[in-house]
């Protein structure tokens, strides 16, 4: 099991006047090869429960393990973690920091130790996955790109460390439409590959399109979990905690109530239109 | 009919080196008391533009008129500026003190307003937004949206008639951006303060006066939002998003069911879905 966590609690500046409980007995575990959604408005305790997967923040001893380590133990490997669990904060261009992307996407592999063709390959490759042509970008100033195609750069930048978990922090942020159906398209080419990804987000929309399963965070605990029609169901308490159902689960909601036969938890445009058609051509 | 107060005629804007213009040739009328808001892609010239309603830019051709003046000189830039306020994307990068009430004032400050006239306008402008329990407070303790807040206080405090927000709510979240979007919407209704809204949110563009969607550097399409929208093949060609409810009227049509053209929102698809049953 790629990921387990025990009862995840996490306390900010304890004994202090600020000190706030950022998550609460959080416990969760994902599967392998999943597409797995993390969801909660801001202070929900997104943010600090990724950075306990990659050990960033340490917790004690027995709580959370990725691939079988530890990652409270004393002396956990941390090389080895940051290895199979790759985080992309949001924003993620900010960090772009070499003179040209090629050396921007190899500082994790020339961490690692690895050898100069090893790391070109690598290199290479990442910046295929992410849909830039290797050979046009290579020697370039990341400062010359585009925004998108700069979080690009940044998220090569992760792939070439090859992990076989990837979490992604609000991806999407700040992309105009089209580099948002681009981002989510190259994420899930990313999991069609074969890597288990986990991502983190406060719109509906975009976890209900992309996620197989999801986790609803809010005041560091886990709300609802389940497939996105399941935590669509309780669209009502949702709202309460600040997050919005996608406009479709809404419309089901207000026709089922008017009568139509609309199936539970129903949210994606194509099914809600099928259902509509079923609904229309029944009733004649 | 309204009084005009911002008049674009023409204009262009090219950046220093670039072989195309950032802004082509727009010419645009924005009436005393709109809502207008701004689509279009990154690179489509809508921030450059809005950079050009607050004299931050100056045209390369064409001309601004903005609340009657139109600026030739420094001096005229610091006028436009007082009446035109402008709101960020990045809250982090427009809240330069560490307490939120001094923050607010240090417009008023540099242009050398007395003390008491900065005390009483401040005070106004963070009742206006509803931060006034937190004007001594640090704007790293608050929220993206509550530090967005902040900065339409501190241009509030400089009264101003028109407020640009050039994509202030991407980087907040879905609560912080209701709220921002709400007080802007507020300060319309109410104060009756001109407002140009850049963004990328159909959903925020959809409850707009007017919606202009800009494309290349110049006004690709222009109209009602729900006329705009309606135009849902272009408007995705153009690399944009049309609200998920008409989307769901575009596919429904497509399979035969008779809708209204105009069909936005849940609560009137909800109606018209049920006229048909």
């Amino acid at each position: 099991m790629p990921i387990e966590v025990k009862k995840l609690t996490h306390v900010y500046m304890p004994g202090t006047p600020f000190e706030s409980r950022a998550l609460n007995a959080v416990s969760l575990s994902i599967q392998d090869g999943e597409f797995v959604g993390i969801i909660g408005h801001t202070g929900s305790g997104k943010s600090t429960l990724i950075t306990h997967l990659n050990g960033l923040e340490k917790s004690e001893p027995g709580v959370v393990f990725v691939n079988g380590m530890d990652l409270g133990e004393k002396g956990a490997d941390l090389i080895a973690i940051r290895r199979v669990v790759g985080l992309v904060f949001q924003y993620p261009e900010y960090q772009l920091f070499e003179e040209t992307v090629a050396k921007d996407v190899a500082f994790g592999p020339t961490n690692l130790g690895l050898d100069a063709d090893e790391i070109k390959r690598r290199v290479e490759h990442a910046l295929k996955q992410v849909g830039l042509d290797p050979a046009e970008v290579s020697e370039k100033s990341p400062f010359e790109l585009s925004g998108g195609q700069k979080r690009r750069v940044a998220i090569a930048g992760v792939l070439a460390m090859q992990p076989g978990i990837l979490i992604l922090d609000e991806p999407a942020a700040g992309l105009d439409p089209m580099g948002r159906r681009e981002m989510f398209d190259l994420i899930r080419g990313i999991h069609d590959s074969g890597t288990t990804v986990v991502m983190v987000s406060h719109s509906m929309d975009d976890v209900g399109r992309l996620c197989d399963r999801l986790f609803v965070l809010n005041r560091g605990e886990i709300a609802y979990t389940g497939t996105p029609a399941e935590v669509f169901v309780h669209d009502n308490r949702l709202h309460a905690i600040g997050l919005d159902v996608p406009e479709c689960a809404k419309l089901a909601r207000r026709l089922r109530e008017a009568g139509f036969d609309m199936p539970e938890g129903i949210y994606r445009t194509e099914d809600v239109c099928a259902a509509i058609i079923g609904n229309l051509s029944g009733g004649k | 009919m309204k009084n005009t107060i911002i008049e674009a005629r023409d204009v262009c804007f090219k950046y220093e080196g670039a072989s195309t213009l950032a802004v082509d040739h727009v010419t645009l009328d924005v009436a005393e008391g709109e809502f207008l808001a701004i689509l279009g892609r990154n690179g489509s010239g809508k921030s450059t533009f809005a950079k050009l309603l607050n004299a931050l830019q100056l045209p390369t051709g064409g001309s601004v008129k903005v609340n009657g003046i139109t600026p030739a000189n420094e001096d005229d830039c610091y006028e436009v500026r007082k009446s035109c306020g402008m709101v960020f994307q990045n809250p982090d990068n427009q809240i330069v003190t560490t307490i939120v009430e001094e923050d607010c004032a240090f417009g008023l400050e540099n242009l050398g307003t007395p003390p008491q006239e900065i005390r009483s306008r401040v005070d106004e402008a963070l009742h206006s937004v509803g931060m006034s329990e937190f004007a001594q407070a640090s704007p790293s303790m608050l929220s993206g949206g509550q530090k967005q807040r902040v900065a339409v206080a501190g241009v509030l405090a400089m009264r101003p008639r028109i407020i640009v927000f050039d994509e202030s709510t991407a980087m907040l979240d879905p609560i912080g951006r209701r709220d921002v979007f709400a007080l802007a919407r507020r300060l319309n209704v109410e104060e009756g303060i001109t407002i140009v809204w850049i963004t990328h949110f159909m959903e925020e563009a959809a409850m707009a006066d007017r919606l202009v969607v800009m494309d290349g550097g110049r006004i690709a399409l222009e109209g009602e939002p729900r006329s705009v929208f309606a135009q849902t093949d272009r408007v995705l060609k153009l690399g944009l998003d049309v609200p998920e409810i008409m989307k769901l009227a575009h596919m429904l049509r497509e399979r035969g069911v008779a809708l209204p053209d105009d069909i936005m929102t849940v609560n009137e698809m909800a109606v018209a879905l049920c006229q048909l049953k």
